[in-house]
């Protein structure tokens, strides 16, 4: 089995660590695939529309032919529902999307850099149903001018036509090439780089081995490998990642450079087997040639040396078995040079044999181990390069990968890891919420007269107008991960107290199905007159209704304003029930005032916030909050500030600022942020 | 003792001994380890290949080479019973440096 086929470096991705980075990256619609999701599909047929709705729970990929990867989308609790007059709806579906597309490597858009991509506009798609959903399709399907097979068809075609809509996805793998140059093992720089998968045989359990692979070529001017001839991943079981440097590739990126460094020479200026020149010193010994040879575990390095002295001339070789291991996660060598030989010309007798092996050993052991040395940093930078500086493999770089084993071929040098962890977005669980508003939907009546303040920061007069306003509110119910169709129960109740956080009290509550008026008994009811801080009602509000998909509710203008709860409970086909809450509020009874009132109460306030921060009545003094529809939380917090300062000029001023925020001050005080903690630190000082 | 492979070389002077040069050279490089064993002890190994040298041969050579007084028998019946092969080989080029040298 070949490792290499032929290229300079292999990089291999386990299909799972693919699979669990299509997971993190391939949107949906603006959504992760990381199962649970669902997909909406638009569903058009002459004369009729609908929805297709697919949940997912379960993701799987599988890699096919030379590039192609196939992404098995199991869904279940799905429907397709068309609309009147053809009414269809068949739920409770279960079955596969399965989704092929093609892995390629593109321009990522930064200079010289590719990266892993797939373009789904070009995908093809195909949907299969279980047995029972067959089944509730035909059951479905009885009495419709449509046949099951018609149906599925035009389900498939929908599905493709979503799928392709979502165009190019792209996975975090992303490599720099440099053609016509030489690439670099440390920097992970190829000169070329092509993709393809990497299939094996099935095991004992028909499961096949596969993995996406990247094969480069580092050395420029010399075939590509052919790919065709690896015939499976080199991947270790358990583990996601193989990085193969070849032999070639690591003779000339890594070995003769650590021999080039500390001579300060070129490759090309070494001896053979990295060069042509004709050898060079290391203390006192010429090294004239050298050369590295992968072998089953080990890397043999011989090399032949020369000195001469007074009354010799010497010839040796050496040879040195090279391992390596991986200790703490670094890749680590194990130098064993034998003992030289050594050739002695002696011209006459001359005493030297005790003066010669000694050194000339040393020096050779000092030559490989050093070389060596230097070859092992640079396959550290290549791991780390690996790992980050110059590939990137997931989000913010390769820097968690960590390698654990490390084999010797012929062929090359295989380094075994896991993939850092790739952060999934956080799985969505079956829920519902409610969203809606209320508009003025016209006026119904009203007054106008003057305000008088006889004394004080206000003191003026000041026009007003009164008016009625019938109002409409307009919610709907958004479930998450919920089957279709779904059944709704509205329920309206009166808000005992602040709206909490938490689910509502379902003590008194009315079910609201289909139209009509609903009485909600002894509400809070607010009235702006008389001026400035009107009058509170409790009495019974009637409230029109029309509840189905979605919820209308009507108000009353004379009964006020006042603020109700309404909840929906859905049930899907598959059985499950949640629940949600919101708040309402109703402004049937508003006032405008005029004639500078407001500008007046700003500055009559801001007046009033010096004389507090003067006099350190708060440790922390809030500003004036502008009408014009505040934050509820902002002045909730100005509301609770005035009510802790508790001076005259506070309780003076409490009502006005009712009076001038209207409707938004009865909305914080039903807010979320009244049911809240304050913010407010500190206990009122004394003056 | 002399080896009884060798047809015994008698050689009475310094010169006759380089005349002689390349044939003794040659006995030395067939013998295993031979050029190991001249460097342990020139005139065991001289022996040992047939050369008989002459008192008055092997006092030039000493004064030639005053280094010669301080060789070992021990050694050189190691290296000669040793059949590894050693780690440094020594080819013997020549004899003993020529008086001119």
């Amino acid at each position: 089995m070949s490792v290499l086929a032929g290229f300079d470096l292999v990089i291999e991705v386990s299909r799972e660590t693919v699979l669990e980075l299509a997971k993190a990256n391939v949107e949906f619609g603006g959504q992760s695939i990381n199962p649970p999701f669902e997909i909406f599909v638009p569903v058009a047929y002459p004369g009729a529309s609908g929805l297709g709705h697919l949940i997912v729970h379960k993701v799987d990929l599988m890699l096919a032919g030379d590039r192609d990867v196939m992404l098995a989308f199991f869904f279940h609790n799905s429907s397709v529902i068309v609309d009147p007059p053809l009414s269809i709806t068949a739920s409770l579906l279960d079955g596969t999307m399965g989704v092929k597309a093609t892995l390629e490597l593109v321009d990522s858009g930064k200079p010289l850099k590719k990266v892993v991509s797939a373009d789904l506009s070009n995908a093809t798609v195909n949907l299969q149903f279980s047995d029972a959903a067959e089944a509730r399709i035909a059951s479905a399907l009885a009495g419709k001018p449509l046949d099951p097979a018609t149906f599925k068809s035009l389900a498939r075609q929908k599905a493709e036509s979503y799928v392709r809509a979502v165009g190019r996805q792209t996975l975090p793998l992303e490599f720099q090439v440099e053609p016509g140059k030489f690439g670099s093992v440390s920097d992970g720089i190829f000169e070329r780089l092509e993709l393809h998968n990497i299939l094996g045989t099935p095991n004992m359990f028909f499961q096949f081995e596969q993995a996406v692979g990247l094969f480069g070529m580092l050395l420029p001017g010399i075939p590509s490998g052919d790919h065709s001839q690896k015939d499976g991943p080199a991947i270790l079981s358990g583990h996601d990642l193989a990085f193969s440097v070849s032999a070639r590739a690591f003779h000339r990126l890594v070995f003769c450079p650590a021999i080039a460094a500390p001579a300060k020479l070129s490759v090309a200026e070494l001896p053979p087997s990295c060069g042509s020149g004709g050898g060079i010193d290391r203390d006192g010994v010429t090294l004239t040639s050298i050369s590295d040879t992968f072998a089953d575990g080990r890397i043999d390095v011989n090399g032949t040396v020369e000195k001469s002295g007074t009354c010799y001339d010497a010839h040796g070789s050496f040879h040195a078995a090279v391992t390596f291991s991986i200790v703490a996660g670094q890749l680590v060598a194990n130098t064993a040079v034998d003992t030289p030989s050594i050739v002695v010309e002696i011209p006459w007798y001359c005493q030297l044999a005790t003066a010669l092996l000694g050194p000339i050993g040393l020096i050779i052991s000092g030559i490989v181990s050093s070389s060596m040395d230097d070859s092992i940093q640079k396959m550290k930078s290549m791991t780390d390069g690996l790992a980050g500086k110059g590939m990137t493999f997931g989000t913010g770089g390769f820097g968690g990968a960590k390698f654990d084993d490390v084999a010797v071929s012929p062929e090359g040098l295989t380094l075994h890891g896991f993939a850092p962890e790739i952060y999934l977005p956080l799985p969505q669980s079956p829920g519902i919420s409610i969203e809606g508003s209320v508009v003025t939907d016209g006026y119904v009546g009203g007054s106008q007269g003057s305000y008088t303040v006889e004394a004080g920061c206000l003191e003026g007069t000041y026009p007003y107008t009164e008016v009625q306003q019938a109002q409409i509110g307009t919610y709907v119910a958004v479930p998450t991960l919920l089957g279709r169709p779904l059944q709704l129960e509205w329920r309206v109740e009166k808000i005992n107290g602040y709206v909490s956080k938490f689910a509502a009290q379902m003590a008194v509550f009315d079910h609201l199905k289909g139209a009509g008026t609903t009485v909600v008994g002894s509400v809070n009811t607010h009235y702006p007159l008389p001026l400035p801080d009107g009058l509170d009602v409790v009495q019974d509000v009637h409230v029109g209704y029309t509840a189905g998909k979605v919820l209308v509710l009507k108000n009353t203008p004379p009964e006020g304003c006042f603020g109700l709860k309404v909840s929906v409970i859905a049930l899907d086909p598959m059985g499950q029930s949640v629940s949600a809450t919101s708040g309402v509020q109703f402004d049937g009874d508003v006032v405008e005032i005029g004639g500078g009132y407001h500008e007046k109460l700003a500055e009559c306030i801001r007046f009033w916030i010096g004389v507090a921060e003067g006099y350190k009545l708060q440790d922390r003094v809030p500003r004036w909050v502008p009408v014009n529809y505040p934050p509820e939380a902002q002045l909730v917090e100005f509301i609770r500030f005035m009510f802790a300062v508790d001076t005259p000029e506070a309780q003076e001023l409490l009502p006005h600022v009712r009076l001038a925020h209207g409707t938004s001050y009865t909305r914080a005080l039903l807010s979320r942020e009244a049911a809240g903690p304050s913010s407010l630190r500190g206990r009122q000082k004394q003056r | 003792m002399t080896d009884r492979r060798h047809k015994s070389l008698e050689i009475g002077s310094y010169a006759e001994l380089l005349r002689r040069e390349r044939e003794i050279l040659e006995r030395i490089e067939r013998m295993p380890n031979g050029g190991n064993l001249f460097l342990a002890h020139p005139f065991r190994l001289l022996a040992d290949v047939g050369v008989v040298l002459a008192k008055k041969v092997e006092e030039e050579i000493r004064a030639l080479h005053p280094e010669l007084s301080g060789l070992g028998d021990g050694p050189y019946e190691a290296l000669k019973a040793s059949e590894q092969p050693q780690n440094v080989r020594f080819n013997v080029k020549g004899l003993f440096r020529r008086r001119e040298e």
